[in-house]
């Protein structure tokens, strides 16, 4: 070891291991030096200390103390976000799954070919006229597609819907004879209308001695006197 | 980790504010810059959940202080040397410093102070924060990101050289004189 070794700086800073301190004890000149680095390292230590430390304006503590106290509130800005972000993810996954199982659900529904061209046109119904003439008249009949429904669920029995034929229509209800203005061609009776169920639509009653005789004025000056 | 409350920092604030401007306006250069290096360090401390927190840890608080303090401030001092200064007019003197901020200025510090500009950054660095933070071989090296190895090879040759600045400076006769005797 010599004098330009740093480890003769190190032992004079207290930074040395055993063995340089060894080292340097049986050598005087490197004694000599180590205590010279160790007064001016002394003397720069106190010059140092002594240099002036400013510390930070009023401001800036107030706004690290502000920031602190943020800090250790309730809730942070990022946790709260969190929060919102947990409970929007949660809505998305159960909108998300109710899409899907509709979807599924939907598609076990198709139709088998499209409109029936075995369907019938029309349908006939019966019905008696207000002499009590039955009468049979042609109805057009809907012309929906025949949908087979696949559950995907167990199902007792698979659900076919198909176009009833005429001829298995029941027949007419009591209730239909009783529409005698609905049929076409006959005459119907005449309407007995009762004049005091009649709304005025504006007009007054064509009685003079009635006391709302008078013509309404709205809107208008009264007579000058 | 929990966060530190007020008056964690406030007491963090009492004994680091002014070692940390000292040591950032060594890099700096200039007080403000500084103090807002140091302020921004304070505020990471308070945010970062990664921070050394709480007993037990002074010296790793210490050091996260000061490297934080350290990188701000060198980021603050590249940032003003890309500022190029308007040139005054010739007819309108420069201002003077008032009182203040020559008491905050370079006037008052000592000649053995002055001496340091000799060394290069990296040696002014070391031997601010050996000689005036106190901080050992493994914590300057935490804090500079150098190892130990080159942290003691820059102590010493900042420490030759600046024996030689003051062998060399005629206002240090005196010194030489009786330190040689």
């Amino acid at each position: 070891m010599n004098a330009t070794d740093p480890r003769l700086t190190a032992h004079a800073l207290g930074e040395a291991d055993s063995e340089s301190a060894d080292l340097i004890a049986r050598d005087t000149a490197l004694t000599a030096e180590a205590a010279q680095i160790k007064r001016f390292a002394a003397d720069l230590r106190a010059e140092l200390h002594a240099e002036p430390a400013h510390p930070l304006r009023a401001e800036q503590r107030a706004a690290v103390l502000a920031a602190a106290s943020v800090a250790a509130g309730p809730a942070l800005w990022w946790q709260r976000n969190t929060a919102i972000g947990a409970a929007a993810a949660c809505v998305a996954l159960a909108l998300g799954a109710a899409i899907y199982f509709q979807a599924r659900h939907l598609s076990a529904l198709r139709p088998v070919a499209g409109a029936d061209k075995a369907a019938p046109q029309s349908v006939t119904v019966r019905w008696a006229d207000e002499s009590g003439q039955p009468r049979v008249e042609p109805v057009l009949a809907p012309r929906a597609p025949v949908v087979e429904a696949r559950p995907s669920y167990p199902s007792p029995a698979p659900a076919l819907v198909r176009a009833t034929e005429p001829a298995k229509l029941p027949p007419a209800k009591p209730a239909l004879e009783n529409l005698p203005t609905l049929v076409a061609g006959s005459t119907p009776a005449p309407i007995k209308v009762d004049p005091a169920t009649v709304p005025m639509n504006g007009r007054l009653p064509a009685d003079p001695e009635s006391t709302n005789a008078a013509p309404l004025r709205v809107g208008t000056k009264p007579p000058a006197r | 980790m929990a966060a530190p409350d007020a008056s964690d920092i406030a007491q963090l604030l009492e004994r680091y504010e002014r070692p940390l401007v000292r040591y950032a306006m060594s890099i700096t250069g200039e007080l403000e810059s500084a103090r807002d290096a140091v302020q921004d360090t304070f505020i990471r401390y308070v945010r970062d959940a990664a921070a050394p927190r709480g007993a037990g840890s002074e010296k790793h608080i210490e050091a996260w202080l000061f490297t934080v303090a350290r990188h701000r401030a060198i980021d603050h001092q590249r940032k003003n040397s890309r500022i190029i200064p308007m040139p005054l007019p010739e007819d309108r003197p420069a201002e003077s410093p008032g009182p203040d901020a020559q008491a905050e200025g370079h006037d008052t510090e000592s000649a053995l102070l002055r001496l340091l500009d000799g060394l290069t950054q990296n040696q002014r660095d070391v031997i601010r924060l050996k000689f005036q933070n106190d901080l050992s071989y493994r914590e300057i090296s935490t804090i500079t990101g150098l190892s130990e190895t080159n942290v003691g090879f820059l102590l010493h040759t900042g420490l030759k050289k600046l024996r030689d600045l003051v062998r060399a400076e005629p206002d240090f006769a005196d010194y030489t004189a009786r330190h040689s005797a």
